[in-house]
């Protein structure tokens, strides 16, 4: 594991870049996609084992906190699709500026799903995408998010913006409010020769919505019923972690097999 | 501020965050503030506790380490055997040897939530380099006040004295009020935790107490066995705390202080007590810089 602050030096942001532990000659490098707010630290276990088991496969992989999460520069309030999206092509800039790889895959679980699928939308070295039980309807996220405790922490507390809510400890700032109500996954076609996996818990609205959007590309996207023993969103006072054993192993099978 | 990565550690490659005041900004003469895990979160604390607590240190002109113990977040797996209680007290001591190196410090605070304030306590009792100790949910005991405030609303309802005949009549106990995640699919920390018997813990604390540390105790309203301020003063009043002892209940916060205003409160807390660990002699950066050369 190498940590590293990267990016601007006024807003740097935090990765961990781990190196190949085989020599495969893989051309393409991995950049995992956190997702948002209580749901990230319950993650980090998780992605750290992703990670692991990737470069053990002979994959550069890179994992990061956007801005305003993690150790990464910011408040919380400064999180948005955008600039999560900004982070991401600079964390594959990062990954193309240390390692010797062509290409990028993108891995994102749940909001950081999102995040992934934007980005392959507009950058050209991504040539892969994995999605986990990730979001394809914002407002019905945003949804949730207001319901996941009976009463979000209202606005201007804790020194928020009065417009802000907290989720768990997390802030939804407004800007990723309005991002959030307007984000469809199937808004632009994917990239013609962009090959995916959708991992799901279920054969839910977002799953198949991703997959529909995945088709328009011309290329279908494998999928992957993975059942969870819990939920990403639980709602937890105490700070536990989720670590799906069987979804990480299939996952990073495939993308040992699919990935060059 | 200044947040730069730091590794060390002999046995497992341990990643931290040093983060200290920007140069040209006041440096106060207080010992930098080393943060340990809780439970399996990583060093970014939860709801970004550590992150913030940092930064507000910094901003107050005190440098910190927030780092992760072997296994935890960025931090290496150990190949020895050592259980968690002996590694963790070494890698804590392991992070003060490297910033000794690294900027000359010789005396330390450190603070934690959970298990990183059984850390800290831990490390605390062994090695006399830690000054300050501030601990959020640490290990207390209960005491006769604590079973008054427990008890003293419930006693007026019916429904306590309705159940209270029901279970005599059954022969059952209620369900543990311990909270958590229940549910085994969830991975909570290997790190069992244990209180062990007051007249051992009391006398760790005289050995803290002895040397004069800086304490600050924040509990919550998530802990089963703590329910009014004073509590813990009161639970070990055999142990000379005297003036080095600064305890608060913050009511109303759930184990991980999730609402923002409380976990701002926590912060304001911590730096206030970081703040008072020495009297603060306020150095120019040009002064700490010198110091930083000669580490």
């Amino acid at each position: 594991m190498n940590p590293l602050f990267f990016g601007s030096s006024d807003r740097p942001l935090y990765g961990v870049y781990h190196a190949p532990k085989a020599r495969t000659g893989r051309r393409t490098g991995v950049v995992l996609c956190y997702p948002f707010g209580q749901e990230y630290m319950r993650a980090h276990r998780a992605f750290r084992q992703v990670a692991l088991l990737l470069a053990k496969a002979g994959f550069h992989v890179f994992r990061f906190d956007y801005r305003g999460t993690g150790d990464s520069s910011g408040d919380g309030e400064e999180f948005t699709l955008a600039s999560a999206a900004d982070d991401t092509l600079q964390a594959i800039e990062e990954l193309r500026d240390m390692a010797d790889v062509d290409t990028v895959a993108l891995f994102g679980l749940r909001l950081g799903g999102s995040i992934a699928a934007r980005v392959a939308q507009v950058a050209d070295d991504v040539t892969h995408l994995v999605l986990w039980d990730s979001i394809a309807d914002g407002s019905e996220y945003l949804r949730q998010l207001r319901s996941a405790v009976a009463e979000p922490v209202s606005a201007g507390r804790g020194g928020m913006e009065p417009r802000t809510f907290g989720v768990m400890g997390y802030p939804v700032a407004a800007a990723l409010q309005h991002e959030l109500a307007v984000l469809r996954i199937d808004s632009d076609a994917p990239a013609e020769a962009l090959r995916a996996l959708i991992v799901s818990d279920s054969d839910g609205a977002d799953a198949r919505a991703l997959s529909a959007w995945l088709g328009t590309g011309g290329r279908p996207a494998d999928a992957l019923m993975a059942p969870l023993p819990g939920r990403w969103d639980e709602v937890d006072n105490w700070g536990s972690a989720m670590i799906p054993q069987d979804a990480i192993q299939a996952i990073v099978g495939w993308i040992t097999n699919e990935v060059p | 501020m200044i947040e730069r990565v730091v590794q060390f550690g002999s046995v497992a490659s341990l990643t931290g965050v040093l983060t200290e005041p920007s140069p040209g900004c006041t440096v106060l003469d207080v010992p930098p503030v080393l943060l340990i895990n809780s439970g399996i979160l990583h060093k970014v604390g939860s709801c970004r506790l550590y992150v913030k607590l940092a930064r507000a240190f910094a901003d107050a002109g005190i440098a910190s380490l927030r780092f992760d113990l072997s296994g935890l977040g960025d931090s290496d797996v150990r190949k020895d055997a050592l259980s968690f209680e002996e590694s963790a007290v070494a890698e804590t001591q392991e992070a003060m040897d490297h910033l000794t190196r690294l900027r000359g410090w010789s005396t330390f605070q450190l603070g934690g939530l959970c298990s990183g304030a059984d850390v800290a306590h831990m490390t605390a009792v062994v090695d006399a380099r830690v000054v300050g100790m501030a601990s959020i949910d640490a290990r207390t005991h209960v005491t006769p006040a604590y079973w008054w405030h427990n008890y003293k609303p419930k006693l007026l309802k019916p429904e306590f004295w309705v159940r209270w005949v029901s279970m005599r009549v059954a022969g059952s106990r209620p369900a543990s009020l311990t909270g958590g995640p229940d549910d085994p699919t969830f991975e909570v920390p290997t790190y069992v935790r244990v209180i062990p018997p007051r007249d051992e813990l009391a006398a760790e604390l005289r050995t803290i107490a002895s040397r004069r540390v800086n304490m600050l105790y924040v509990f919550t309203d998530g802990l089963d066995f703590y329910n009014h301020e004073g509590q813990h003063r009161r639970a070990f009043q055999d142990v000379p705390f005297g003036d080095c002892l600064t305890e608060t209940h913050l009511r109303g916060a759930d184990h991980i202080i999730t609402d923002p205003t409380l976990q701002q409160r926590a912060i304001e807390m911590h730096v206030q007590w970081a703040r008072a660990t020495k009297p603060a002699r306020v150095l120019d950066s040009g002064t700490m810089l010198a110091v930083s050369a000669a580490g």
